[in-house]
């Protein structure tokens, strides 16, 4: 899995490319606790080069932005892979924050 | 060289270096290509089907790890040695990591090339023959017992996935949904079924995480528990299924429940994201024994081995 995170103004792009499971979404965690500690108030996710995310990532993803919004922050999935629009679909998470295929 | 002819992909920014290579193997039997960089290699691996990928580490814009790491990913090539003038201990743990077959220490002496390249045939050979008997037989399965103790030291995950990768001849898309599967089922025995772990125990930093694991494992009982996985391929019926059973609490109740019910969480509750996405990637999910034991089912083609 690649994470490449950048900034501009106020808001926060990361991009992930793979696959986020129990290995790695600790590094995730470590992006998304910058992002949280940084001055953005907006995260644009890229995730179509995504392939899944584990119930893991799911779960810090998710404590990440009770957090950021909490500070005014919101999230945008700029766009996604067919499998990882799906689940955020079935998990709903698209009732939290808008979540595009593309 | 003995049959058969390898098929080599050989990457290295120095173009005298990559020429006097590609001549070399040739002189000696094996059909070469080159590359001058990463891309140019991607590009020439989506085409072919190379039995070994001869790489230099370091490369500008794209390093010779990061190239095995995105070549891996879509299952290619089998053999990996690496070149490098200095082997700095990191690249070394990466690169075993990744599976890299052998290493060749620059300025590069003819008769360690071909010894390594023959080398990485042999365990090609290997590998296929394994994997022949696993495609040819009616049914295979793999199995085993994990103590919660080692779970955390060594990655389940990263042992099965190249075992899986080696020996079982999948298509790529089925085994990343195989991976996929058992590292959501193996997490949540461990995490929820072994360690009992809250919704909010388990958004803990990893730091605090990975205290509140290690007190729970001091309690006896929690360490005596153990994880059962299953991967059986049925080669005749045409499917392959994936089955974890623990001696703990078993997978998240209240997400079993809810889902029988139709009632589903509220997305940031944290229940249920597990079995969702399992029900997602599987043809079909069985939970039993008071959610102890999952299955996951993956169809395949029946009556021919999986794989392309």
């Amino acid at each position: 899995m690649q994470i490449k995170l950048s900034y501009k103004n106020d808001r926060a792009m990361m991009r992930i490319e793979g696959f986020v499971n129990s290995d790695n979404a600790a590094l995730m965690q470590e992006k998304l606790d910058e992002v949280l500690r940084s001055d953005a108030r907006y995260l644009d996710l890229d995730l179509y080069d995504c392939k899944n995310i584990s119930s893991i990532g799911i779960g810090k993803l998710l404590v990440f932005y009770k957090n950021f919004i909490g500070k005014g922050g919101d999230i945008e999935v700029l766009r996604s892979s067919t499998t990882v629009y799906e689940l955020f679909k079935m998990l709903k998470l698209n009732q939290l924050f808008t979540v595009n295929l593309e | 060289m003995t049959a058969p002819v390898p098929r080599i992909l050989v990457v290295d920014d120095d173009p005298a270096l990559l020429g006097s290579l590609g001549a070399l193997l040739r002189e000696h039997g094996c059909r070469v290509d080159l590359a001058p960089n990463g891309i140019e290699a991607l590009r020439r691996n989506r085409r072919h089907a190379y039995d070994i990928l001869l790489c230099d580490i370091e490369m500008p814009e794209m390093s010779g790890l990061e190239l095995v790491e995105r070549i891996r990913r879509d299952g290619q090539p089998r053999g990996v040695i690496m070149m490098t003038g200095h082997l700095e201990p990191e690249y070394y743990i990466q690169a075993i990591r990744l599976g890299v077959a052998d290493f060749l220490c620059k300025p590069i002496e003819t008769g360690q090339l071909l010894e390594a390249v023959q080398n990485a045939m042999d365990k090609n050979h290997s590998v296929d023959s394994l994997r022949d008997f696993l495609a040819n037989t009616e049914q295979a399965s793999i199995s085993c017992v994990i103590d919660p103790l080692r779970f955390m030291q060594h990655s389940v995950l990263r042992i099965l996935g190249p075992f899986l990768y080696r020996n079982l001849d999948l298509p790529q898309d089925l085994l990343n949904v195989i991976l996929a599967c058992s590292d959501e089922m193996l997490q949540n025995a461990f995490i929820h079924g072994v360690l009992g772990l809250t919704v909010e125990q388990r958004g803990e930093v990893p730091e605090k995480l990975n205290k509140l694991i290690s007190v729970k494992l001091q309690n006896p009982a929690i360490a005596a528990r153990r994880i059962r996985y299953e991967l059986v391929a049925d080669h005749a019926a045409g499917f392959l299924r994936i089955c974890v059973e623990d001696d703990g609490e078993g997978f998240d109740h209240e997400a079993v429940l809810n889902s029988q019910a139709g009632q589903d969480s509220p997305p940031l509750e944290g229940h249920g994201h597990g079995l969702a996405m399992l029900g997602k990637l599987s043809d079909e999910l069985l939970i039993s024994h008071g959610g102890r034991k999952i299955q996951t089912v993956h169809r395949i083609q029946p009556g021919t081995a999986p794989g392309p």
